[in-house]
């Protein structure tokens, strides 16, 4: 016997009742004045949930409210089995199971934020139609146009930067067609933005020794808008906006969040393994148009020479793979190169 | 009674309360019923984050199926827990239900997202759909928690008229820009009004009686608080373009401002609702029986603020601590003062000649997630 309150489901008066289950599955309801056998499909019983009390609704009208005790009542309320509801509430009632549930979300948090929202980035930028990468490589032009003064390098060079361009252009055909903007930033270096842009400061054209050191150079940047990097910088700067456009497709408002790239890329740079994307790439593209690869590794090395001081590079701090570490591995991967066309 | 409070609509309603330490009110009731009887909440915050942390993963590996199921829980657990002379509420909602009124809402933003894309035009057509049909959304839903929401063996009911909510929902709003937003604090009390009156218990109807003069004093508070957050984000952006040396702050920069900016919104949203608790149920009848409501603002303020701190220094995990405690203290809060003996309140209700009512409200009753 079970002490129990019951309601008739006509008043809110309730009255204190003894309930028992019969061998048959019957509930027994004995109290003052009432004396009730219900037959077993005549009754639902909810299922167990923390402490709360049960609650067995009579078909015919009237709840009877059990305090909680688990395991003295069938279970099953609606839209669950017996077995399934035993199931969850024992899982609910583990402190265990809690502190294990716990460490799984948690590492399905990580795992998204560290993998997932990278490769979601990467799927969106591929997705982008082309006019709207044009729009948002536009924004981030802009933020230099305003930033920095315009080029003083004469006609004649501008024209042999191009001509390097256009060299590696016939080597591969690319998905946009890439334009070179030249301004004068005090210091050596070059960018690539969406929709093909790239920034080359003059500071680095007159920092290179030779045309295929600036090849070398362009060659990478070509990797960072074939690879579609400012594209992804953008979207993995803003989750927000990357979860929103993966979900509806709606790309319109990346190009204003492009405005935001030119700081991202003067600040930090591309991330690590953009770089080494890029690279890569321009080994690959550097072999085909016939130029040697050794090229890149010398301009990284007067790049690194050229630096201002600024302090240690910390590799692990930034984002940014030093370029100590770049020039090793750029070395280590044309090495081989030497030994002519090993088996791929 | 669920939906039937308004105050604490904020998230999940947690609703009211009951406990078997409390001896059971018999067909003899004491001569001196107590003037003001308590909700009492016995919710507990370990006991809860077992069972969130648990439907939150089972939700996550059913790809968001079992999230129906986990609400149906979350309420029951907050409802089950919750006192009111001697007997607790009880949810009866079937997890099915529910998921059918997600599938819907699912698989309409799918469509939106996909052909939108296709047809802007389409977008404009799902947008302008979607605030038509607003009103019956929030009249189901109402009607569907109400309908499920039992208490000593009664359920409760929300009376769905499309009519009025398509006056409050979509007529009155209009006014507000007209009026500059002075309308605001009272289409709020209308909103309230609309909610509470269609509510009853049995055959006991729920009135609303407060005047819009403790909206218009909460809502100039809060907006009073909205005012200076947008301050500070005023100042924070001229700041940035400063250091930047007049360029456009990027993304990153800003968002100190917005989050700081967000919290802002947020105590304002909470400081008004703790303005309002008192005055929504003190004006609060179910038939002549009323409710006393003592909820202290700047202790609830205090209690959100160390939520919100707690939820976002525990990335989220401390949401059930927080949940339970906001609870607790909001029905602490909370009286009921019978108009005359508790054997009136035995009286209350039948739930009878409704048999249209429910099988109205088991047809078209899906909780939509509002």
């Amino acid at each position: 016997m079970t002490p129990a309150l019951y309601c008739d489901g006509h008043t809110t008066r309730s009255l204190p009742v003894d309930i028992a289950f019969r061998s048959d599955g019957a509930l027994h309801l004995a109290g003052t004045g009432i004396d009730r056998v219900v037959p077993p499909d005549e009754f639902q019983v909810s299922d167990s949930l923390g402490r709360i009390p049960r609650f067995i609704h009579l078909c015919a009208g009237g709840v009877v409210e059990v305090p909680a005790s688990p395991d003295a009542l069938p279970s099953a309320g609606r839209g669950s089995t017996p077995h399934f509801s035993r199931l969850l509430h024992a899982l609910e009632s583990h402190s265990g199971i809690a502190a294990l549930a716990t460490l799984v979300i948690v590492a399905c948090v990580v795992a998204a934020v560290w993998r997932g929202l990278p490769a979601l980035a990467h799927r969106v930028a591929f997705a982008v139609p082309q006019q709207i990468e044009t729009q948002a490589g536009n924004a981030a032009l802009s933020v230099f146009t305003q930033a920095f003064p315009p080029s003083q390098l004469d006609f004649y060079l501008q024209h042999r930067v191009r001509l390097q361009l256009e060299r590696l252009l016939a080597a591969r055909q690319m998905h946009v067609s890439p334009r070179l903007v030249f301004f004068s930033m005090e210091m050596p270096n070059a960018f690539a933005l969406p929709g093909g842009v790239i920034v080359v400061s003059d500071e680095l054209v007159t920092l290179a020794t030779n045309d295929e050191e600036i090849a070398a150079v362009l060659a990478h940047e070509l990797g960072h808008i074939e690879r579609r990097h400012g594209l992804q910088s953008v979207l993995r700067n803003s989750s927000a906006l990357l979860l929103v456009s993966a979900v509806t497709g709606d790309l319109s408002t990346l190009g204003t969040f492009s405005a935001s790239l030119p700081f991202l890329l003067l600040q930090f740079g591309y991330a690590r393994e953009f770089e080494r994307e890029a690279d890569a790439f321009a080994v690959d593209l550097l072999r085909t148009a016939g130029i040697d690869p050794q090229r890149m590794a010398d301009i990284l090395t007067a790049l690194e020479a050229a630096r201002p001081v600024r302090g240690p590079d910390f590799a692990y701090l930034s984002t940014h793979p030093s370029n100590a570490e770049r020039i090793a591995s750029l070395r280590r991967a044309t090495a081989p190169e030497m030994s002519a066309d090993a088996p791929r | 009674m669920d939906s039937s409070d308004p105050a604490i609509k904020a998230d999940e309603p947690p609703v009211l309360p009951s406990a078997f330490s409390t001896p059971p009110l018999s067909e003899r009731p004491p001569p001196a019923a107590p003037a003001r009887i308590p909700f009492r909440f016995h919710g507990s915050a370990a006991e809860y984050f077992c069972i969130w942390i648990v439907n939150t993963l089972l939700t996550i590996l059913t790809l968001g199926v079992f999230s129906a199921w986990a609400k149906v829980r979350k309420r029951r657990y907050l409802r089950g827990n919750t006192e009111l002379l001697g007997h607790r509420f009880d949810y009866t909602a079937d997890p099915r239900r529910i998921l059918i009124g997600n599938a819907i809402v699912v698989v309409l933003f799918l469509g939106y997202a996909l052909f939108g894309a296709v047809y802007p035009a389409l977008r404009l057509l799902a947008i302008v759909l979607a605030v038509i049909f607003l009103p019956w959304i929030i009249v189901r839903s109402h009607a569907f928690n109400a309908h499920h929401t039992m208490w000593r063996g009664l359920r409760f009911r929300f009376h769905p008229s499309l009519s009025a909510a398509v006056v409050i929902y979509l007529l009155k709003p209009l006014l507000i820009p007209l009026t500059f937003g002075l309308y605001y604090p009272a289409w709020a009390r209308d909103r309230f009004a609309f909610r509470i009156q269609r509510h009853r218990f049995g055959t006991a109807y729920f009135h609303f009686e407060t005047t819009s003069g403790p909206f218009y004093r909460a809502h100039l508070a809060a907006g009073g608080i909205i005012f200076i957050g947008a301050l500070v984000l005023g100042l924070w952006m001229q700041w940035l373009t400063n250091h930047n040396g007049g360029h456009i702050p990027t993304t990153t920069q800003t968002l100190p401002g917005f989050l700081v900016y967000g919290g802002f919104i947020l105590l304002a949203k909470h400081y008004a609702f703790a303005r309002l608790f008192n005055p929504v149920w003190n004006g609060t009848r179910l038939d002549q029986h009323r409710f006393r409501a003592s909820l202290r603002s700047g202790r609830w303020l205090g209690l959100q603020l160390t939520n919100l701190a707690a939820i976002i220094v525990s990335c989220g995990l401390l949401y059930p601590w927080a949940l339970i405690r906001s609870a607790r203290y909001a029905l602490e809060s909370l009286e009921l003062e019978p108009a005359g003996s508790l054997d009136e309140i035995a009286r209350m209700g039948s739930s009878c000649g409704s048999a249209v009512g429910d099988s109205a409200a088991e047809f078209a009753g899906f909780d939509f997630g509002l």
